[in-house]
């Protein structure tokens, strides 16, 4: 029966015309950029077209995530100072965080706390281009969002076991999904072809000796978790630190008194970003 | 041995360990003794924290009431699923550590401003008492 459940709610999951559809502006962006041809100006050109995007997406670039703030007067001016991941990863969860209920405004925070502790990691461990990886930081989640928004039933149960059996939201969607997040957002991922990068830092967060092509995707954002959940800042869903990997360190090459640094930009940058939506 | 912040290390006290330029390169050797002078130019080079010898200071339950404070008091809680954990055990002791240095330091730094703000205040009381007697003594003098 847990084989059948399981498939009937990744059916559920992956509903198509449910889901939280993305702008069509990404499509045409993707293809786009695979086009040899298209100048960065032709992209932003296309981004452009859609207004209240092109706001969300400026709103975004524009917060101390990036490490631009109240610079970027242009979509093609972020094109070129952030690249066209980093565009992309925006406007995915622009349109996903979109539909969050009230009552996830903690995981919100928990995401852009994430965000901005990614980036910070990377810098430390020496890795070349730190803001991408705050995109997987910023989307590390998705697959919570996405269940609560298409099952919100599942919601409930998930959030009950997580009271009467203090269990980590993550055991708990096992136990009532059969999968947990880090499963739906590899689903997600497929279905929307993302990067392999992004795609490995969000379906592996919880596991980051296992993920494939980019490891260190996956362990920036597995230390990123870990570190936003010990300073408690928003909420991943229940009150417990995850298990850091020992591993996921040393496959960056640091050191446990290198978080320190991390730690000391962290306490600073977290008051800057203290009221950061898209509202 | 035991590492504190820079604001609370006090003259006559003997470094443990090296102090280091983030470059690595050696400001002050061992087995020196700090002075308010050496201390004070330390500061200048923002270094942090100095490691000395003894335990000169008890960090438990300093700095109460700062943020750092709150995180420490919930670590027990958060890590709660981890008691027979290695791994774990030996990263909430070096993050405990840290979090209480940074206590320790921000409780320094408000104490500092504090006592500024009181040197500030006696030293306007006595600014304007010197004022109030010019005052008198011009009176006198018509």
């Amino acid at each position: 029966m847990a084989e059948d459940l399981k498939t009937e709610y990744k059916g559920k999951l992956l509903a198509v015309k449910d889901l939280p559809t993305l702008p069509k502006v990404l499509e045409e962006v993707t293809r786009l950029v695979e086009d040899p041809d298209a100048s960065t100006d032709k992209i932003a050109k296309v981004i452009s077209l859609d207004q209240v995007l092109t706001a969300k997406v400026l709103k975004m670039v524009n917060s101390p995530i990036y490490g631009f703030p109240g610079r970027i007067g242009s979509i093609h001016n972020a094109l070129v100072l952030l690249g066209f991941n980093v565009i992309r990863g925006v406007i995915i969860s622009t349109s996903v965080f979109d539909i969050m209920t009230k009552s996830m405004v903690g995981l919100w925070e928990h995401s852009v706390g994430c965000a901005l502790a990614c980036t910070e990691i990377a810098k430390a461990a020496g890795l070349k281009d730190p803001e991408e990886y705050s995109v997987a930081g910023l989307l590390h989640d998705l697959g919570k969002v996405v269940a609560a928004v298409q099952m919100p039933q599942v919601k409930i149960d998930i959030e009950a076991l997580v009271k009467s059996q203090d269990l980590t939201y993550f055991q708990a969607e096992k136990k009532v999904l059969g999968f947990g997040h880090d499963r739906i957002n590899a689903w997600l991922a497929g279905h929307w072809h993302l990067p392999v990068r992004l795609t490995e830092g969000i379906s592996h967060h919880h596991t980051p000796t296992r993920a494939e092509h980019y490891p260190a995707s996956a362990c920036v954002v597995h230390i990123a978790d870990f570190l936003v959940r010990l300073m408690e800042y928003g909420s991943g869903g229940d009150d417990n630190v995850p298990p850091l990997d020992p591993n996921a360190l040393k496959i960056l090459k640091l050191q446990l008194k290198d978080l320190e640094g991390v730690l000391d930009q962290l306490c600073d940058k977290f008051l800057e970003v203290a009221d950061l939506s898209f509202a | 041995m035991q590492k504190i912040p820079l604001t609370l290390a006090k003259a006559g006290m003997v470094l443990a360990k090296p102090v280091l330029r983030s470059n690595g390169l050696v400001l002050i050797g061992e087995n020196a003794e700090l002075s308010d002078a050496i201390i004070q130019r330390l500061i200048k080079m923002e270094i942090e924290n100095v490691v000395v010898q003894g335990t000169p200071l008890d960090l438990e339950g300093v700095g109460s009431g700062t943020p750092y404070n709150r995180i420490l008091e919930r670590m027990d809680h958060l890590f709660r699923k981890y008691e027979n954990d290695q791994d774990m055990a030996l990263v909430k002791k070096r993050l405990r550590e840290y979090f209480q240095l940074k206590a320790a330091a921000e409780a320094a730094k408000a104490a500092q401003a504090a006592e500024a703000v009181e040197a500030a205040k006696a030293a306007k009381a006595a600014e304007e008492e010197v004022k109030e007697t010019a005052k008198s003594t011009a009176k006198k003098g018509v």
